[in-house]
């Protein structure tokens, strides 16, 4: 098990070498000149070459690679255009702010999804199963920003239950995120959005574990946990979910990976300050360090989730291994 | 008695409706007999075992019928107190024990599971019961700690009987228990469940298709047709003087690996949709002897003697035992056998010529493995064989599963690219051939799959399927047509109009390898490889297919290699046999001579593991030690040596083999003493902790008078470091020992 772990971080260290490469091929030899998007005013050549200088890409192109890492390696991103600051902050405080509505909503709507997914194939062919597994089919098919506006619209605009955007109410003062985030304007806030996303992704998790369940539950080895005198409970947790539970978590780990690009419709409709929209508003005013981070980083945590998700793997499932 | 079954019935609610899975079966075992339940696929057998535990399937539902254990009827208890008594009492080896095992989880703990759920016991005695289970069933210790996909299908089973056995239960039932396992492990299971009745005087319940197993192992036997126990008896009797024909059909289609047989027999037709089952007697669709009655009135169960037999005509049964034998009997057609018998074997030609072919398979070695340029490992599928095929020769290719029968067969086709060596088809190296003239190979060569229920695409219509080889050559439609009606009706799909719209899913096995069997032979090819082709059928439908591969190298003259793990079905319709061994033919030959006194050792393992369908006959057992070895790392001078029950010194016995030995005799003490241990080859290197020197005579003690000492090339000893030096013996190559008939092996 240590030697897969070691052996799967070495794989990850590789495959951040390899995106950071790319990315900086991308944008180097992507886009001829830089200075083009720096400054859109004509410059004189002799500005030109002290701006150059000054960003170092007078020097060669290994060289400028090596400053490229040891910069990211870091935490130096250089300077939004946009923003006119250093990227770097930018980037982690607009992830945390997706990450605090998408994680919560990602684990509330598995956490449920897997043990009623199972008690639905457990109660096969009942009322209830019938009803809630049509209702679930409903709910995944309807697009969540057109869900999201519905919502608002009741809670926010026509109960007035909670406010219709944003993360706190404008304006305020937090030192840290840690402040920003606890605190009853927050939660506030957070309830809408977060009930939506997590009714949301609620569906996947039920309907896949209702039917992995129900196939496991055919196999053999259910047959013979029977005959062994196991009682319905040990087989149900022990043995079937047990088996069942293995694509769910597949499911999980590529339904995280997808956090920020999936989280953009719910940003924009709720107007979250997330990394989603962060991405959209970069692309739009061409802010290329920007862009250059968000990328960095989301590869970066898409890249951990699966080693995390991997090694969960390889634990629950004997029947992996990374040889 | 133990358990009484009492006119059992059950059903199962499908869409369409109810079918009666079992009707009014009944029977009965005392303590420490084994019955066996025996019959074609889609006959009740299994429906039966689960009822008596309760473990049928949700649609399933018992009607009516008492099963009485211990004077207890089972079907009234509530789940609570059947638990008490499954397992503890009754345990099962359910079919299909391949995947009875719960993948995520140890075979030692869910032995220990079984267990535990039953017994107040401390968890440390269950453990060692564990243990004492899989050394009663063979298993090695540090299996306990594998998962089940680390195992092969023996192993595997071998946890579940290890898992049956856990309580010392008064009954087990046994399904299909050794079902898709090759001989020589069937053998060793089944030797096993007669230890266990011996010694433990349990009762067992045998369910299988293999009449020959129940020959062998049965004291009683029922036999079960559409739902129904038709015949039910002591095997001696029922073996000896049958009644119902369904009885005597079934004994026929079961070849006797002692006899020449010069008919190949089956039971024409499929057992009765018992969605709809007949109003009479349910073999009267099938039955050569039937009357009007038989049609109208289902024949109660009579008793004759010991015997019990529900058949109308049970009185005629003197006569229908003579006729039984004969094929037309059975409305089957002159057979093919004879052309396969004597054949000039000077006029004929070589169509196919495999020189020293090899085939490995690298094993995957990672991201990292790859930019550390580690060597690739490799698998060696087929490690140098050579073969010659004649013409309209129908060439048996036999072998435990893993021996690379199947890979050789493919090879043989270019289906998969060779590693080394090459194949000459009609004197043309057909590497070339496919470079330059790929239809014109692929024309004249087909091949036939195992499994009849993937070989097939669902989508297509039988129609399609057949007429598929046809539209690649570009034959005219008009022509196509005729000619896959032609095909359809050579193969006995007849009329064939009835076919031509059907998709496979509405078809049986036996018609779904009917119509693999015209989609190979529509082009007539002068070469087909059949791999496994009955291996997933039932025994009453067998033998119409290999009579099929029989017609069509008389009609056809195409020489057919039969790839099979079944040697009594090779001897039926081969000329010739090879034997194959991890990747190596052992030993090749006309079939009658192999058969009849095999030369080598493997050989004589394969053959005196086939049962026979006697049960006065009683066969001696020649165990082959302990299962295949890894086909990675082979073990050197002849491959079979670690196996073998008569090797000796001359026979290649390497570092691993002195390895293991010495493991064994010195158990765990060993690895205290020693540093680092290298095995490769002839060479073994033992690096003491400390004090080499008696070391090394605590290890020449243990080898003193064993074959070791004899094959001990030489022993040194510097600083700490022990090396013993084995002679280096060659692999044995094949040897004429008489004409066409060659093995490999020092001592033949």
């Amino acid at each position: 098990m240590k030697k897969f772990i070691v052996r799967r971080l070495i794989h990850m260290i590789i495959t951040f070498f390899t995106i950071l490469t790319m990315l900086f091929l991308l944008f180097r030899l992507g886009l001829p000149d830089p200075m083009i998007i720096y400054i859109r005013e004509g410059l004189g050549p002799e500005e030109r070459a002290i701006l150059m200088r000054r960003f170092g890409l007078d020097k060669p192109l290994h060289e400028q690679y090596f400053l490229y890492v040891v910069n990211f390696l870091t935490g130096e991103m250089g300077i939004s255009f946009y923003y006119k600051s250093s990227v770097f902050p930018i980037v982690i405080e607009k992830f945390l702010n997706t990450l605090i509505l998408m994680l919560p909503a990602l684990v509330t709507a598995y956490t449920l999804g897997g043990p009623i997914g199972a008690f639905l194939a457990w109660r096969r062919g009942r009322k209830f199963e019938k009803v809630t597994t049509i209702l679930a089919v409903i709910n995944y098919s309807a697009p969540l920003f057109w869900i999201s506006l519905i919502a608002i619209f009741i809670f926010a605009i026509w109960l007035r239950w909670v406010p219709a955007g944003g993360m706190r109410t404008m304006p305020y003062e937090a030192a840290n995120f840690f402040e920003k985030v606890m605190n009853l304007d927050f939660v506030h806030h957070f309830i809408l959005p977060f009930s939506v996303l997590s009714l949301s992704y609620l569906a996947i998790p039920m309907l896949l574990m209702r039917n992995t369940m129900l196939e496991v539950l055919g196999s053999d080895f259910i047959e013979l946990a029977r005959a062994k005198g196991l009682n319905e409970r040990v087989i149900l947790y022990r043995h079937a979910a047990r088996n069942a539970m293995l694509p769910l978590i597949t499911q999980f780990a590529i339904s995280t990976g997808l956090i920020v690009g999936g989280a953009v419709a719910v940003e924009v409709v709720f107007s979250w300050p997330g990394l989603g929209r962060e991405i959209s508003t970069a692309l739009k005013y061409l802010d290329y360090p920007l862009i250059q981070g968000t990328f960095m980083f989301m590869a970066l945590m898409i890249m951990i989730l699966n080693f995390i998700v991997d090694v969960l793997y390889s634990y629950l499932d004997p029947r992996i291994s990374y040889e | 008695m133990l358990l009484e079954v009492q006119d059992l019935s059950v059903e199962y609610i499908v869409r369409e409706g109810v079918v009666k899975a079992v009707d009014g079966a009944s029977f009965e075992i005392d303590r420490g007999e084994i019955l066996g339940i025996v019959g074609e696929s889609g006959c009740g057998k299994s429906t039966v075992a689960k009822t008596i535990v309760r473990v049928l399937p949700e649609n399933g539902r018992v009607i009516k019928g008492r099963v009485l254990f211990n004077g207890v009827d089972l079907m009234k208890l509530s789940e609570l107190e059947l638990n008490k008594i499954r397992w503890r009492k009754i345990s099962m080896i359910p079919q299909n024990a391949m995947n009875a095992l719960d993948p995520v989880y140890r075979v030692g703990d869910q032995v220990l599971e079984a267990i535990l759920s039953h017994e107040k016991m401390s968890v440390i005695d269950a453990r060692k019961r564990v243990v004492e289970l899989f050394e009663l069933v063979g298993l090695e210790r540090k299996r306990l700690e594998s998962f089940p996909h680390q195992l092969s299908g023996g192993q595997r089973q071998r946890v579940v009987i290890a898992m049956a056995l856990a309580l010392n239960p008064e009954l087990i039932i046994a399904d299909e228990p050794t079902t898709g396992l090759d001989v020589v492990t069937q053998d060793s299971i089944l030797h096993q469940i007669e230890i266990l009745r011996n010694e433990f005087s349990m009762s067992v319940i045998l369910i299988t298709h293999d009449v020959a197993l129940v020959a062998e192992a049965c004291d009683k036997v029922a036999v079960m047709y559409g739902g129904k126990i038709v015949e039910y008896g002591p095997t001696h009797r029922i073996f000896k003087e049958p009644y119902h024909p369904y009885t005597l059909g079934l004994k026929n289609a079961f070849p006797d690996i002692r006899e020449k047989r010069l008919k190949l027999m089956f039971i024409p037709g499929s057992p009765p949709n018992l969605l709809n089952p007949p109003l009479g007697c349910p073999f009267a669709e099938r039955c050569p002897f039937v009357i009007e009655l038989c049609k109208l009135e289902e024949p109660p169960l009579r008793e004759i003697g010991d015997m019990k037999v529900k058949c109308h005509r049970w009185y005629m049964a003197d006569e229908f035992r003579v006729k039984a034998k004969e094929e037309l009997t059975w409305g089957i057609r002159k057979l093919y056998t004879e052309a396969t018998m004597v054949r000039e074997k000077s006029s004929r030609k070589p169509v196919l010529e495999v020189k020293n072919v090899k085939k490995f398979f690298p094993i995957k070695r990672g991201l990292l493995g790859a930019l550390l340029w580690k060597p690739y490992k490799y698998i060696r599928a087929v490690d140098g064989v050579s073969l010659e095929l004649m013409d309209g020769e129908i060439l048996g290719l036999a072998g435990e599963s893993g021996a690379g029968k199947t890979t050789l067969g493919e090879l043989c086709l270019l289906l998969q690219p060779l590693s080394e060596g090459a194949i000459f088809f009609n004197g043309k190296d057909i590497f070339e051939m496919m470079r330059h003239d790929m239809k014109g190979f692929r024309e004249k060569s087909h091949m036939v799959f195992q499994n009849p229920y993937e070989a097939l695409n669902p989508r297509f219509k039988v129609f399609d399927i057949v007429s598929e080889p046809l539209k690649i050559f570009k034959v005219r439609e008009e022509e196509t047509i005729n000619r896959v009606k032609e095909a359809l009706r050579w193969v006995g799909l007849t009329p064939p109009e009835n076919y031509l719209s059907r998709y496979p899913h509405q078809l049986s096995g036996g018609e779904r390898q009917r119509v693999a069997v015209a989609r190979s032979l529509i082009l007539k090819p002068r070469l087909l490889i059949a791999d496994e082709p009955v291996s997933m059928l039932d025994v009453s439908v067998r033998a119409g297919i290999l009579e099929l591969l029989m017609k069509a190298r008389a009609e056809f003259g195409t020489a057919i290699i039969y790839i099979s793990h079944d040697i009594s079905t090779i001897k039926d319709i081969c000329d010739r046999v090879a034997i194959m061994y991890l990747g190596r033919i052992v030993e090749v030959g006309p079939t009658d001579k192999v058969v009849r006194s095999p030369k080598h050792p493997y050989t004589r393992v394969l053959i005196s593991a086939i049962p026979v369908p006697d049960p006065e006959f009683k066969r001696r057992r020649v165990i082959g030690v302990g299962e295949i070895p890894d086909p990675i790392d082979l073990p050197c001078g002849c491959r079979f040596h670690p196996r073998c029950p008569s090797a000796s010194r001359l026979c290649g016995w390497d570092s691993r083999d002195l390895l293991n030995f010495i493991m064994r005799k010195c158990g765990d003490e060993l690895l205290k003493k020693v540093k680092r241990i290298r095995a490769g080859g002839y060479s073994l290197k033992i690096v003491a902790k400390e004090n080499a020197k008696s070391l090394l005579r605590e290890f020449l003690d243990i080898i003193s008078g064993t074959i070791f000492e004899d094959v001990l090339a030489n022993v040194s000893i510097v600083d700490n470091i022990i090396q013993f030096t084995l002679f280096d013996v060659k692999e044995p190559e094949l040897k004429e020992v008489e004409e066409g008939w060659y093995v490999a092996c020092h001592y033949a």
